[in-house]
Order: structure tokens, then sequence, then C-alpha cells
């Protein structure tokens, strides 16, 4: 997995590639809660443009980092879900919990 | 055709990618079409996440036995491992509204396969996921 960050005005971008399971939703977390904690106030996107898969524990990540980002008052944003995963979080009836975006650049403007 | 896949792999969930690609392109063979052969992967890869998880606590060198099958008008996959025996056919379904981070891994099991099955004998825990496909022409 690749995870980097970019940052427009108050807006983090965190673009994610590559499988997200249980191997390598821990570098997610890490990288999303290290973006979150800097960023009181302001907004981050995760981009899972890159993402083909994702799997019950990196739906686990995405509500932990959802739960941070609420408790310290960053609004969080998702960006450019595939087909997969956006059959994932429909399973798991998480769609419409978090804040779903077609592209990067419409969560940006949000 | 293929009769039936087998591949064991260490209790490390880097393998997890491993097996999701041996699973898919089994299922495929076995008869299986994208979107169940997608339906398996994804329940499969959940299950045997479990196993890592909870029979086996982390330990990442421990056993797993996969095989996919033909079973009928059903595409198989049988997980098995020598952990600790989990109560998995009694573990509640989550609310899929509650904003828990874990336990969804079962949820999503049960939703994606037609058959689910775990047996817990002798030391050795046996899940078989049963995906209904069209029938092979000329009987199968």
């Amino acid at each position: 997995m690749r995870v980097d960050t970019v940052h427009f005005g108050d807006v983090a971008v965190v673009r994610v590639e590559g499988d997200a399971d249980m191997a390598t939703s821990p570098e997610l977390r890490e990288a999303v809660f290290d973006v979150i904690g800097a960023r009181a106030g302001g907004t981050v996107v995760v981009n899972l443009s890159g993402v083909p898969y994702i799997d019950s524990s990196a739906v686990a990540t995405l509500i932990e980092c959802l739960r941070e980002a609420s408790s310290g008052s960053v609004r969080f944003r998702l960006a450019g879900l595939n087909d997969g995963p956006l059959k994932v979080l429909r399973l798991t009836r998480l769609v419409d919990v978090f804040e779903v975006h077609d592209s990067e650049e419409s969560a940006i403007r949000a | 055709m293929v009769a039936e896949v087998e591949v064991r792999i260490e209790s490390d969930p880097r393998r997890l990618r491993f097996v999701r690609a041996v699973v898919g392109r089994s299922c495929r063979a076995l008869g299986a079409g994208d979107e169940a052969a997608e339906a398996l992967v994804l329940a499969v890869n959940e299950a045997v996440a479990n196993v890592m998880r909870h029979a086996y606590g982390g330990d990442v060198d421990q056993p797993i036995r996969i095989r996919c099958r033909r079973a009928g008008d059903m595409v198989e996959v049988l997980i098995c491992d020598h952990g600790k025996s989990g109560d998995v056919l009694s573990e509640r379904i989550d609310p899929p509204d509650e904003l828990r981070s874990g336990g969804r891994g079962l949820f999503l099991i049960r939703s994606l396969v037609d058959e689910f099955e775990f047996r817990s004998k002798d030391g050795s825990n046996r899940m078989h996921l049963r995906k209904r496909v069209p029938v092979l022409a000329g009987g199968g």
C-alpha cells in the first residue's frame, strides 16, 4: 500500500493506493490519524480511487478514522470509491455513515 | 475443467492478497461467474482473516489450508485450521448501523454466500463456504 498526503488550504487529502486489508489497514489508520491530529477544525479527505479492494478490517479502520475525526471536530470525507469497496460499504450498510464523494475534487469543494 | 485447487499458507495477514488471487482464479476455473467469484473471494478473505485473528490469536506461522472445488451446482471453499475454535455459528450479527469498529467479518460472509457451515472436531476447525453457480453443460 502507498499513502500520500497533499494539502489544499484547510483540506488535507490522503491518497491511498493498493488493497486495504488486514495486513495494510494499520498503515492506513496511522497515516489518517496523523493527518486528523494535525487538522483540528479542518477537513480530511481520503481518496480511495487507487484502492481496488477493501475488507472488513479496512471498514473498521475507516470507522475508527471517522470517530477520531468527529472527536477532534474534523470533517471526514471519502472520495473516489471503486465498485468493489462501495459494495463492501453497502453490504455492511455503512455507506450512509460516511460522507462519500465521487471524486477528490468534489470532496475538496463540498 | 480443474477438479479442485488446494493451497496451504501460513497465518500471516500478508498472505491474504495471495489467497484472494488464488481463490478468484480457482472459482472462475470451477465455473463461477465474475459476481459469484468476487463474492467468494471477499467471503474467503474474511474467513481466513478471522482464523488469523481469532483462531491463531495473531501468530503468523500457523498452518491454514484452503481448498476450492465444485460440489453440484455450488462452488465450495473449505478453510481448515488447527487453532482455537470459536463458537462461530452462534455469534451475533451486528446491527448494521452500529459504529463499532470490528465484528463485521461474519456478517459479510453470511451476506455473500448461499451456504455457510462450521465444524470443530479433534483440534481441527473446518469452515465451508458455498455459492450457487450455473449448472455445467453435460451434467458437470
